[in-house]
Order: C-alpha cells, then sequence, then structure tokens
C-alpha cells in the first residue's frame, strides 16, 4: 500500500528526506567549520525558512490560481502582530497565538478574497498593492495598543508544551528547528493541497476561468479558498517571524518585501512547490552574501545591482525558474531512459516548448 | 510525454527537487565562510597571546563594527557610517590609539530589522567586534537592545533620539544624541523662563516620539506646579489640521510646543497663522527640514528650534574649521551637513573612550572608563559626561530660530536646570 501511495500520488518523499537530512546535520556542520558564527548562519537560514513559508502560500495563490498578490507583507505583518499582541498584551502561549494568528489572517485572507473575484490581472495586483501598503500605516494610526512606530518589544522566549515537559526555543538553533519542523509540516500540506482536487481546481481556475466554470468549478468556493490559505501560510510565517525577532516595528512590513516575496516564487518557479522553497532560500541568500562583495571605486551598493543581474540572467535562461532546471533534467533522463540517448535533444524541445505541467 | 515511465518520472522528481534544497543550504554555510579567511589572522594572533582574550582586540588592531542603510528609502543616512570609517582612517594614519589600529566593519541593513539582527550577530559573532558605535534607528536599535546587553558588547552612541535606550540604563549602552525628554524639558524652561510664557500647549504626534514630548512638557509644569498644557495631538494620516488649529486657539495658549514631523508641522502652523493666532512657536529639532518653510509660509517666522551640534557651516567655530578640513581631505565625495557633522562626531567622542581605556584594552575597562568621563570637551558636542547611573549622554542645546528661509542661531549652549 505503501508503495502504490507513493507512486501513484506522486508525493516526493525522497527529496524531503534528503533535505531533513540537511536540516538535521547542518547546525552539526556549522559546528565544524572554522571561522564562521553558527549563530548568524542559524538566524539567517531561519530568516529564509520563514520566508519560504510565506513564499509556498504566495505559489499556490500566484502559480497555482494565477490571483496576483503584491500585499503579502500585509498578511505575514497581520500574523506578526497578533502573535506578538497576543503573546505579550494577553499572555497566550506561544502555540496558541500562532494558531489563532494563522487563523485571524486567513479570515482576512479570505475576506479580501471576495472583492479579488471581480477583479484579475493589474487591477488584482493593484488592489492587493493597496491592502499591503494599509496595514504598516493601520498599524502606526492605532499606536495606542499596537505600539505606533516604535513596535512591540520584549517577545516571550517560543516554547512548546508536551505533556508535562515544556520545551523553550532558547538559542538561534533551537529557533531553526522549530522554523524548519513547521516549514516541513506546511511543504507537505501545500504538496497534498496541490496534488487533491483543490489543486485541480485552483489550476484549472489559473488556466481558463471560462473553461473551469464549465466543468463545475466553484468560482467563488476555491478563488475565496486561494486567499484564505496562501494568508493562512503568511499569517504562521508572520508569527515565527515576530517570535525570531523578539519585536516587531511597521519598519518590517514595506511593500519591498511583499516584491520580496514575488521575487522568490518567479524566481522558484511559478506553479512548484519545491521551486517556491527554493527561490525563497535563494533570495534571502542572495541578498545576504552578496553585501560581502568587494567594494569597488567607492560603490557600496554593487551587491544590489549584481543581485539584479542575478535576477534577469535566472529568468532569461530559466524563464521557469529552479523548478525549470528539475524539470528539464527530469526529462532528459526519462528520455534516455526510454529511448536511447539519440533522442534527447528532440524530446527536450518538446518539453521545453510545452505548457507547464 | 504522458508515456514516460511514472515510476522513473516520480524518482527523477523527487531526487532532484532536493537538488535547490541541499544546493541552497551548503551555499548559505559556504557563502558564509569567504569571510572566515580575513577573520582568521584575527584569531589566530589572539589565541596565541597569553592575555585573556577580549573579543576584536589584539596588540595591534581593534575591530569596531555599525550597522546602518546604505540603500533604499533612508540611504540618506548612509554618509553617517561612511564618515565614521572615513573619521578611523585618519586616525589609523595618524598611528591608531595606545599601538592599534582601527579595523572598522560597518554593515548595510537596508533600514529593516530583519536584517539589522542579522548585521549585528555577524558583527558580534562572527567578526567578533569589540565594540560598536552609532548603529542607526529607533526600532532597529530596539530590535537589538537585548542581544547587546545579554552579550555584554559596548554601543556607544546609537544613533537614535529614543529615551528607551538610556532609561532605564542599559550597562553597556552610552547613548549621546540630544533625547525627546531633554528636549522638551529645555524647551518649556526656555519658555517659562527666557520667553515669559504664562500657558502652553503641545502640538504632538500620537506615538511614542510624540507623547515622550508632551510628557516631558508636563512633568516640567508639575516640578513648577504650574496647570498642566493643553494637548493637541495628529495622526501621521492626517492631511486637514483646520480642527487641531481652532483647538490650540480656543486654549488660550501664548505659548506652543511642537513634537511633529515636518509636514504637519508645517501645515499646523500656515492653519494657525490662516485663522490669526500666533503664539510664540517652540519644537523639537525633528522639524528641521527644508520643506518646512514652503509648507509653514511667513507665519513660522521666529519659531525656535534646538540643535545639539553647533551650525556646520560657523567657519568662525576652530572645531568646525577642523571638520571641514577633514571632510576635504578624508570624505571629499560626502556632503557637509548634518549627517556626516554627527558621524565625525562619533568618531571624536569613540576614539576618546578607546585612549582613556588604555593599553590593556577590556570591554570592562572600557566601560569603567567611560562611566568616568566629565565634561568632554574635545568633539563637537560642547560638553559630555557619563557616570556609573546616567549613560543619557547629551545634555545641552542652543537655539536656532526660523528666519526668511531658514534658522539662524540665536543662543548659546544652554543645559538643563
Amino acid at each position: 500500500m505503501k508503495v502504490r501511495w507513493l507512486r501513484t500520488r506522486g508525493r516526493a518523499m525522497v527529496p524531503y528526506g534528503v533535505g531533513l537530512a540537511v536540516v538535521v546535520v547542518l547546525p552539526a556542520l556549522l559546528d565544524v567549520v572554522p571561522g564562521i558564527a553558527p549563530g548568524y548562519i542559524l538566524y539567517l537560514v531561519s530568516l529564509a525558512l520563514i520566508y519560504a513559508i510565506v513564499a509556498i502560500g504566495l505559489g499556490l495563490l500566484i502559480g497555482h490560481t494565477g490571483q496576483i498578490s503584491l500585499g503579502h507583507a500585509g498578511f505575514f505583518a497581520i500574523g506578526a502582530y497578533a502573535s506578538a499582541l497576543l503573546t505579550l498584551r494577553l499572555g497566550l502561549p506561544f502555540v496558541a497565538a500562532l494558531l489563532v494568528a494563522g487563523a485571524l489572517t486567513a479570515t482576512i485572507g479570505f475576506l479580501l478574497g471576495l472583492p479579488a473575484l471581480r477583479l484579475s490581472g493589474p487591477y488584482l495586483a493593484v488592489a492587493t498593492l493597496g491592502f499591503g501598503l494599509a496595514i504598516p500605516q493601520l498599524v502606526v494610526w492605532q499606536g495606542s495598543w499596537t505600539g505606533g512606530s516604535s513596535g512591540l518589544h520584549g517577545l516571550p522566549l517560543a516554547s512548546l508544551p508536551l505533556g508535562a515537559f515544556t520545551i523553550v526555543f532558547r538559542t538561534d538553533q533551537d529557533y531553526y528547528y522549530l522554523a524548519a519542523a513547521v516549514l516541513v509540516v506546511l511543504t507537505i500540506f501545500a504538496r497534498n493541497v496541490v496534488a487533491s482536487h483543490t489543486g485541480r481546481a485552483f489550476v484549472a481556475i489559473r488556466d481558463s476561468e471560462i473553461a473551469a466554470r464549465a466543468m463545475g468549478v466553484d468560482l467563488v468556493r476555491y478563488k475565496t479558498t486561494a486567499f484564505a490559505l496562501s494568508a493562512l501560510y503568511a499569517g504562521i510565517a508572520g508569527s515565527l517571524y515576530a517570535h525570531l525577532l523578539h519585536g516587531i516595528s511597521p519598519e518590517d512590513f514595506t511593500v519591498l518585501l511583499s516584491v520580496d516575496f514575488l521575487t522568490m516564487i518567479v524566481l522558484g518557479g511559478l506553479g512548484s512547490v519545491g521551486g517556491a522553497l527554493a527561490g525563497a532560500l535563494m533570495l534571502t541568500f542572495l541578498q545576504n552574501a552578496l553585501t560581502r562583495l568587494p567594494v569597488v571605486h567607492d560603490f557600496k551598493n554593487l551587491y544590489i545591482v549584481v543581485l539584479g543581474a542575478i535576477l534577469i540572467l535566472t529568468i532569461a535562461f530559466l524563464p521557469r525558474g529552479l523548478a525549470g532546471i528539475v524539470r528539464s533534467s527530469r526529462l532528459r533522463w526519462a528520455a534516455r531512459v526510454r529511448d536511447g540517448a539519440s533522442r534527447v535533444d528532440q524530446i527536450i524541445e518538446l518539453g521545453d516548448g510545452g505548457v507547464p505541467q | 510525454m504522458q508515456r514516460l515511465s511514472r515510476m522513473q518520472d516520480r524518482t527523477v522528481r523527487r531526487v532532484a527537487l532536493a537538488v535547490p534544497l541541499v544546493v541552497a543550504l551548503l551555499a548559505v554555510s559556504c557563502g558564509s565562510a569567504t569571510p572566515a579567511a580575513t577573520a582568521a589572522p584575527a584569531t589566530a594572533a589572539a589565541t596565541t597571546t597569553a592575555k585573556p582574550i577580549v573579543p576584536g582586540v589584539t596588540d595591534t588592531e581593534v575591530v569596531v563594527g555599525s550597522w546602518g542603510p546604505q540603500d533604499g528609502p533612508a540611504g540618506a543616512y548612509g554618509t553617517i557610517d561612511r564618515t565614521l570609517d572615513a573619521y578611523f582612517k585618519m586616525i589609523n594614519d595618524q598611528g591608531g590609539i595606545n599601538g592599534r589600529k582601527i579595523r572598522f566593519i560597518y554593515e548595510n541593513d537596508s533600514y529593516q530589522p530583519a536584517k539589522t539582527v542579522a548585521a549585528v550577530k555577524k558583527l558580534v559573532e562572527e567578526d567578533k567586534v569589540f565594540a560598536l558605535c552609532g548603529g542607526l534607528g529607533t526600532a532597529h536599535n530596539a530590535a537589538v537592545m537585548d542581544y547587546l546587553v545579554a552579550n555584554n558588547v559596548p554601543h556607544v552612541w546609537p544613533a537614535t533620539g529614543t529615551t528607551a535606550l538610556a532609561v532605564p540604563l542599559k550597562k553597556n549602552i552610552y547613548a549621546v544624541q540630544l533625547n525627546y525628554t531633554t528636549e522638551a524639558t529645555l524647551a518649556t524652561q526656555y519658555a517659562l523662563d527666557t520667553m515669559g510664557s504664562k500657558q502652553i500647549a503641545v502640538f504632538y504626534q500620537n506615538d511614542a516620539f510624540g507623547k515622550e514630548g508632551l510628557d516631558a512638557v508636563q512633568a516640567e509644569l508639575k516640578k513648577r506646579n504650574l496647570p498642566a498644557a493643553t494637548g493637541v495631538s495628529y495622526e501621521t494620516a492626517d492631511t486637514n489640521f483646520s480642527a487641531q488649529a481652532l483647538k490650540l486657539q480656543t486654549s488660550g495658549a501664548d505659548t506652543v510646543i511642537l513634537y511633529a514631523v515636518p509636514k504637519p508641522g508645517g501645515s499646523i502652523i500656515a492653519e494657525m497663522g490662516k485663522i490669526g493666532y500666533a503664539p510664540k512657536l517652540l519644537s523639537s529639532s525633528v522639524i528641521n527640514d527644508p520643506s518646512i518653510f514652503q509648507l509653514a509660509g511667513p507665519a513660522i517666522n521666529g519659531m525656535l528650534i534646538e540643535a545639539y551640534l553647533p551650525p556646520f557651516d560657523d567657519t568662525s567655530n576652530p572645531k568646525i574649521v577642523e571638520y571641514q578640513a577633514f571632510m576635504a581631505k578624508y570624505a571629499p565625495k560626502e556632503q557637509i551637513g548634518g549627517f556626516t557633522e554627527a558621524g565625525y562626531t562619533y568618531g571624536q567622542v569613540f576614539i576618546e573612550a578607546l585612549k582613556r581605556a588604555g593599553k590593556e584594552l577590556t570591554r570592562e575597562g572600557f566601560m569603567t572608563n567611560l562611566d568616568q568621563m566629565q565634561n568632554f570637551t574635545g568633539s563637537l558636542v560642547p560638553s559630555l559626561s557619563y557616570s556609573p547611573t546616567d549613560h543619557a549622554g547629551v545634555k545641552a542645546a542652543y537655539f536656532q530660530a526660523a528666519k526668511d528661509g531658514k534658522f539662524v542661531t540665536v543662543t548659546g549652549f544652554i543645559t538643563l536646570k
């Protein structure tokens, strides 16, 4: 039964096994590399993993359902503020705050999905952009309980009660494992959604709303579901973010962050859960690693130009993002197995010209 | 395509999907190994000496860190760190301090707190800085404050006016910049004692910044058993200020103190002018932006603002002549002005603290000596004092008055009573 489940439903368990192994050994690996600070690297990786959660959720909305959002920093902010306020002001445990933050953000996502039913393409982009811009302003306006422009600080450590024991995530390494665990769960969940009838309805809406409706896909239901689901991911990620930094301010949630999220999923490859994950890790890594380029002729911001060039080259040569590399190598390999090496080039040509899976 | 073997198809996908993850994770660990090459000699040298290891200190070098935006909407602040870098270069050209050259590492956080935390972790854990100087931003300082306290890393002159860094006292954080409480108290004292004000109103931004100003005014009035000031607030989203102007007029105040950013500040002054209400005006230095004169119109003439660094263009001041000569030689690309003046001053204070800490440099020794700094006059700040119980720094300011499109100095330095 298990083997059949693996094959027929297409759950790629092997990469997650490998990924999980890397996640587990990374801290030990960092300890033996000389000259680096594991805490700093693990903080950065945790941040990348949290962004990856948002990217996976955004990928479900943009990549699978074809509904654009330029306002995901807004959902991210709502999750972060909800979690921070619940733990700081009401003394709720971390896990409860995380769940409530996720549920609240999902509800707001659902509500934002309603007007989005009438909008598409650039109009939806502008509407969601407005949402993303408005949230930090609302936070500042309601300064008496949100902390205003100075933000909320001194959040309690994240903890997880397990029967008689309570795990407290004290160090950078602890928190890294927490972020990784949440990401693993949410990645598997996203893969399941994509493989389910809901996922197929998303793709049908993306490819043609009229055809999808003709086939009996309820547009209202599935579009709002996609928004709610996507917001849920951003909300949970926001909650993790707030507790990673132990504090937040409106400065954290600028429109640039929404653009970063969009860049991540395009870089990774639209319509692929693994791609969103890879794109988030890659962009966060590039943004931080490239600032270490040597300063040439006093041009301190050379890294931004290099980052831009890398993005342009990636989009130009990998229109399907990082996931596209995976796809073409899969086709190449499969073709070689079936037909022998002589027909590989032909198959690749067909494959690249075809429709996305 | 559908005729490809399903099993092979899945297997390849499974293996291949793992590649980006593995590559990315490995890349993160490898990428961070690059600067290790530069950091390694310092660590090696530190371990070979028999003395206790002090982070970032060898016999020939001391590592100092900072952070601030070098790009993005707040990128203009970047000149502060660049000026500080130039200042340390000058010190190194002069032979360094106590035989040590300064290696200054300043990180770009793009004004994003998440990047500030990353930058500070890198500086402290990887570059092993001895101390920080001039880390910029209110939210950004708040994001790393607990971490710096827990790791006991001295931070001299965080570039923000928030009082939260100095009150309650943090052993390792030395605020310098005139904070909003001191600024508002000085304004109140000057209004009551020198300008002969009888009744004060405060126009303030409804957030931590504005309320800190209002609270300081009320505290000073209460101390003198005078009736409380009328507070009239605004929200940053407000665009029409006629209601607030009327409220200020009906309060009957003869003096209005402003804790507002340039746009609302300028607008309220213009509105008060329109309804013929002309109280004496004092304002927080936050309002100091060239756009203010156009926004406020002629009603702004005579308004007083505070400043704690001497005017950067006053060439009759020998300290300013020295600053301008430094800028010409070491930072010719940076602009003479408030930001570079601040960066230059941070450097002066930090170097003085380093000098006083002596040849046997430790963090404890550095902080103990800084705690004993009394009336230090060697920087652009006229006088600077610390004690083990007070790390608030600057407490003196002078007043400038708005006159025909610019601010002109009207008083000497004034201290709290």
